[in-house]
């Protein structure tokens, strides 16, 4: 007797394990389950179904002044509201003026991207290259800008079939076409290797009146990059004692050590621009 | 057999340098493990090894993260190669010395590539690279080389043909 329960236990095992390992990869419920589905479906939908007239009855005999209390809780709270989006809307009109003002609109909505997730980083302390899980296989190409949230953070300098190696703004392999958002002065961002993860932009204009606190965005005389991705913001200003070239010191919007995930702008690189280009050259 | 247990924990230590690497950073500086086992490696045996084994991980810096193959391949297999004559006339079993061995080839490493990559760029302010990059980067490499000096001398012994050295 005891001998035949432990047949029966290993028969049971060996077809339950043989049922998971042929049903793990299913994607339509087999007929017996949907016979299953079928006649047990609406006996749960009565059964929640009382359960929920019972809970709608109980809610009926509750106290009635708690909710006279809670009444005037929520007309105050409404009103609160009420004068929050007053100030909301205030704040989006200024803004969007601004924007227009600034000839900035909708900066990031308007480029396709697609996030990558960040795999390796370059082994030694001196340059800032890192690998990404996205390469050609899912549409990317040299040369397309790589950003955060926050801000750029680099281009794509190679593509192999299933990564791509993005070089950042702080490896002083390149330099990046910016302008300063409020004085639209035009410079060029390289990186600042003696100074612990900064980039130093170098303008051109020296009578350019650019201000510690200044915001520098990506110009949109670049043909790698879009125009008006914030790179980072002034911190100080120098200037070179040989060269008695200007520089402003700038302070990144990303932070490079806590680098994850990012987003590739999927755009063509230029292409927009070499169109732009030639329109006008037509004109 | 050797080679290829040599070639496979190269691939291991390559592939946690460059996906690990950034979690283990102190202060955004990051250890060069791929350089201390060279070293380490080197002065445990031989100069041939310290060479092969720097042009190894070279090889494998440079295809992924380098702009032109050949600059770190010279700079690792130059550290291994002169610890491994270094180290022929030296008593073997000495963590202190591989320790010194270990933070020259980090000055080296890293004097080296300024000056390939970075002095040659107009550049030259060497001595804030020293205090941001290369000092921290060398106290950080001599304390990881304490495990990884008898990683190497245990691999060393495994593979060792012909009459036992005292290690």
């Amino acid at each position: 007797m005891k001998s035949k329960y432990k047949y029966v236990v290993i028969v049971l095992a060996v077809i339950s394990l043989g049922c998971a390992g042929f049903s793990y990869k299913r994607n339509m419920p087999t007929p017996m389950e949907s016979a299953l589905g079928y006649i047990t479906t609406p006996i749960q939908s009565i059964g929640i179904n009382i359960i929920e007239k019972l809970g709608s009855l109980a809610d009926y005999f509750k106290d009635k002044t708690e909710l006279g209390n809670e009444k005037e809780k929520l007309r105050e709270e409404l009103l609160i509201a009420r004068a929050e989006i007053n100030r909301l809307k205030l704040i989006e009109d200024e803004n969007t003026q601004l924007e227009s003002l600034l000839e900035i609109q909708d900066i990031y909505s308007d480029y396709p991207t697609t996030g990558a997730r960040v795999i390796a980083k370059d082994p030694g302390n001196w340059f800032s290259t890192f690998l990404i899980d996205k390469g050609t296989d899912h549409g990317l190409k040299k040369n397309m800008a790589v950003m955060t949230a926050d801000g750029l953070v680099g281009k794509i300098s190679e593509c192999g079939y299933n990564y791509s190696k993005v070089v950042s703004i702080i490896d002083n392999t390149d330099a990046v076409s910016a302008q300063s958002v409020r004085t639209n002065s035009i410079g060029y961002v390289t990186a600042d290797l003696s100074e612990e993860a900064q980039c130093k932009m170098q303008y051109s204009d020296n009578a350019s009146d650019i201000l510690a606190g200044d915001e520098i965005v990506t110009s949109h005389i670049s043909e790698i990059y879009p125009p008006g991705i914030s790179i980072g913001h002034v911190k100080r200003l120098t200037s070179d004692d040989k060269t008695s070239m200007k520089y402003a010191i700038i302070e990144p919007s990303v932070d490079f050590s806590k680098l994850d995930y990012v987003l590739v702008i999927t755009k063509e690189p230029g292409y927009e621009f070499i169109e732009a280009e030639t329109e006008s050259g037509d004109k | 057999m050797k080679y290829v247990v040599y070639f496979f924990i190269s691939l291991v230590i390559f592939l946690f340098q460059s996906a690990f690497g950034r979690y283990i950073d102190i202060a955004g500086v990051v250890p060069n493990i791929m350089l201390v086992f060279t070293v380490c490696a080197a002065y445990t045996g031989n100069s041939s090894k310290g060479f092969a084994l720097g042009v190894l991980m070279g090889l494998f810096h440079d295809c992924f993260f380098g702009y032109y193959i050949g600059c770190n391949i010279f700079l690792y297999a130059m550290a291994g190669y002169t610890a491994g004559v270094l180290s022929q006339t030296l008593y073997k079993d000495n963590i202190a010395t591989s320790t010194l061995f270990v933070a020259a080839a980090t000055l080296f490493y890293n004097f080296g590539f300024f000056v390939l990559n970075i002095l040659l760029k107009g550049y030259t302010d060497f001595a804030g690279y020293i205090y941001m990059r290369i000092l921290p980067e060398t106290v950080y490499n001599s304390i990881i080389s304490l495990p990884i000096f008898y990683m190497a001398k245990a691999l060393e012994r495994k593979f060792e043909t012909g009459p036992k050295r005292e290690l």
